[in-house]
């Protein structure tokens, strides 16, 4: 649906632009971009080492990062999350990987939900997997038409994400880059680290409305 | 232009007042500074920061060259992915049409996101004025909401407040019996329980919107807090103003812009959250609004392009040209008496608000110095602007005022009449201090204090050998 009138709107800012842009000869503008739209890069990336480089950055942003040898995240390390944010109530994403911890969690007591807003609102843990982890700002990129839904990475104050060694590239570029290419779900979230303020006295504050803690499991044989 | 008041105070009353608050400057200072440094270190760790900004301004200028093309391309695809789209001349039709929607919905909590395009058109005061309770959720916003402020900066609006004074300010939402402390951690962990009760009972989102992708019809917003993520997603109504001049119409496009934002603002490689919204929720997705409205807000933009001032539409709202602006950090952003403030403000608000005599004041508010355009991602020659607002207004001004600069400049421009000038100023070097009694001079003496003119002038000084 549309309102307001997109013609006039538009038409408007056509006349206006009708002589072009006038130019500044104390500041001229640089030239056309003929190898098109530049790349960043960072030093913080190790190309030879993507895995490595995503587990420092992710680390320098407050990321709980584990590394695990198999595909699939082990019952100790689901002990030791359980135990210490007693954890009785999680919701899982709709992913396999995540599937796969939910069976541990249920396994272990810790009552089980779909995501909708009020489970989510009301679990101790959310649990995803990610279509992409960015080994240049320790970021994994969560996918709401894969996850079948977006809250479990907002509302839990604990976020797990189970993130297969496989799926780490190099940085943004790698995924934003692609999005023209496909179907998009109604939210893509790059996510950095934990929920975070510097409004008060620039004083980080972690949690503040997202989760307090972000947990990344790499699984090294996927 | 709603809700426009340029604090009801002249802008020589806000800079003394704020010159004269030690607190206000000591959290100013500490918080630019802190984002400048950041800044520095994070630009530092990718090659060719300078070459990035470079392209950042040519993209800026390709996409604003053909922004009629670009925003149609967008709306389209918009519509195509299920989101409403409307076309808001000004600041009062696009409240209109929010207000519009709350009703249609029977909206009774609005929780709102960080967005400086809606303090432009005073939409919180349109919406409670048609009943709704509406809460800012940004941790700084929600403060300055409670204290009945505006914001100081445009990506830390709280900036200007210390712990002390932010707990006063909590305090009374807390009541008597919950005392709080002045922990910043702690004061935070207070605003996410009474903030997460009014996005689980909200009805209606709004936020803002950083960027807007034509290709897909996608908006993309940044932030720290997990706010602008819960304001787009709890409630079962978004909308997101966005500015026309908020889009690009490529995801490389926006690869170049997502890099270089937070690294010039907050001085993180990225920010916390990058929110990328296409559509209303799908079907198979089990969380997410049911409708999605994008405003299109033009109030008075339409009218900077093509102009020379045209570039100003490049900013991508970092707030880097405040941190490094020398009187930015003197007085921090109330002073300069509207929702924009810093260097980018000084441009802004006139442009935008223009009517107001005052606005045209701002542009003498700086320095000329040039560090804006040095530490601006996308490079926009800001001093040249604001030389330009000069012009502008010294074109409009008395004849009185044209006639002095110009018997002036005639004068200094030659030897003899320069060294009569500077004769007769020795001569009244004993009155010196009291210029600005001078008729005529009262206004621009106001604030400065007049140089005692030498003696004997560095020429005659010469002459004798002794210098």
């Amino acid at each position: 649906m549309e309102t307001g009138d997109r013609a006039a709107f538009l038409g408007r800012l056509r006349a206006r632009l009708a002589d072009g842009v006038p130019d500044n000869p104390a500041h001229p503008l640089p030239g056309p971009l003929v190898d098109g739209v530049p790349f960043v890069v960072s030093r913080l990336l190790d190309p030879d080492d993507l895995v490595g480089s995503f587990v420092r950055n992710a680390d320098a942003v407050r990321v709980l990062v584990t590394r695990v040898p198999g595909a699939s995240v082990p019952g100790d390390y689901v002990d030791e999350l359980v135990a210490t944010h007693s954890v009785r109530r999680a919701v899982i994403s709709r992913e396999p990987e995540a599937q796969q911890v939910g069976e541990l969690l249920a396994a272990r007591g810790v009552e089980l939900s779909e995501m909708s807003k009020d489970a989510s609102a009301a679990a101790g843990l959310g649990v995803t997997s990610a279509i992409a982890g960015l080994a240049t700002t320790g970021t994994v990129v969560q996918h709401s038409g894969r996850a079948g839904g977006r809250t479990a990475s907002l509302l839990p104050p604990v976020h797990l994400c189970v993130l297969p060694a496989s799926r780490i590239v190099a940085s943004t570029a790698q995924v934003l880059r692609h999005l023209g290419e496909q179907e998009l779900p109604s939210n893509i979230a790059l996510i950095t680290g934990p929920s975070r303020s510097g409004d008060i006295e620039q004083i980080i504050a972690l949690g503040v409305h997202g989760p307090l803690e972000v947990r990344v499991v790499i699984l090294d044989g996927c | 232009m709603a809700e426009f008041t340029l604090a009801g105070t002249t802008l020589r009353q806000r800079t003394a007042e704020a010159a004269d608050d030690e607190r206000l400057r000591r959290s100013i200072s500490k918080a630019v500074s802190r984002f400048a440094d950041g800044r520095e270190a994070m630009l530092g760790v990718i090659d060719d920061p300078d070459g990035m900004r470079r392209a950042a301004r040519r993209v800026r200028h390709d996409v604003l060259a053909e922004l009629p093309r670009v925003l149609d391309r967008f709306a389209t695809n918009a519509m195509a992915a299920g989101a409403h789209v409307h076309w808001a001349a000004d600041g009062v039709d696009a409240n209109a049409y929010v207000v519009e929607v709350a009703r249609r919905i029977g909206a009774r909590t609005v929780v709102k996101g960080k967005s400086m395009a809606t303090e432009e058109t005073g939409m919180n005061h349109a919406l409670e004025a048609a009943g709704c309770h509406v809460v800012e959720t940004d941790l700084g916003e929600w403060i300055i909401q409670l204290a009945d402020q505006t914001p100081s900066h445009i990506i830390a609006p709280a900036v200007h407040l210390d712990r002390y004074q932010v707990r006063d300010i909590l305090q009374p939402v807390a009541g008597p019996d919950h005392p709080l402390g002045t922990e910043p951690e702690e004061l935070a962990g207070f605003a996410r329980v009474q903030l997460r009760a009014e996005f689980l009972r909200a009805d209606l989102g709004i936020s803002g919107c950083n960027m807007a992708v034509a290709e897909t019809g996608s908006l993309v917003l940044v932030e720290n807090e997990g706010n602008g993520r819960l304001s787009t997603t709890a409630p079962r109504v978004h909308i997101a103003v966005m500015g026309l001049e908020r889009i690009v119409e490529t995801w490389d496009q926006l690869d170049l812009f997502i890099n270089l934002l937070a690294r010039s603002g907050t001085g993180q490689h990225l920010s916390t959250y990058t929110n990328i919204l296409t559509g209303p929720r799908r079907d198979d997705e089990g969380d997410g609004p049911d409708e999605i409205h994008i405003v299109i807000l033009d109030n008075g933009r339409g009218d900077i392009l093509g102009t020379e001032f045209h570039e100003i539409l490049n900013c991508i709202r970092c707030g880097a040209c405040l941190n490094v602006c020398p009187v930015y950090r003197q007085t921090g952003g109330h002073a300069y008496g509207w929702v924009y403030s810093g260097p980018i403000g000084a441009v802004l608000t006139p442009l935008l608000a223009g009517e107001h005599p005052e606005a045209a004041e701002l542009a003498n508010a700086s320095t000329l110095c040039g560090a804006c355009m040095d530490a601006c991602p996308v490079s926009i020659p800001i001093q040249d602007m604001l030389l330009g607002l000069r012009r502008q207004k010294s074109a409009d001004a008395g004849r009185v005022e044209k006639a002095g600069w110009s018997a002036w400049s005639s004068a200094w421009s030659r030897p003899l009449p320069y060294r009569a000038s500077m004769k007769v100023m020795a001569l009244g070097r004993p009155l010196g201090r009291f210029a600005h009694l001078a008729p005529g001079l009262k206004n621009w003496a106001a604030g400065r204090t007049p140089p005692t003119p030498a003696a004997r002038s560095f020429t005659e000084r010469w002459k004798a050998g002794e210098v």
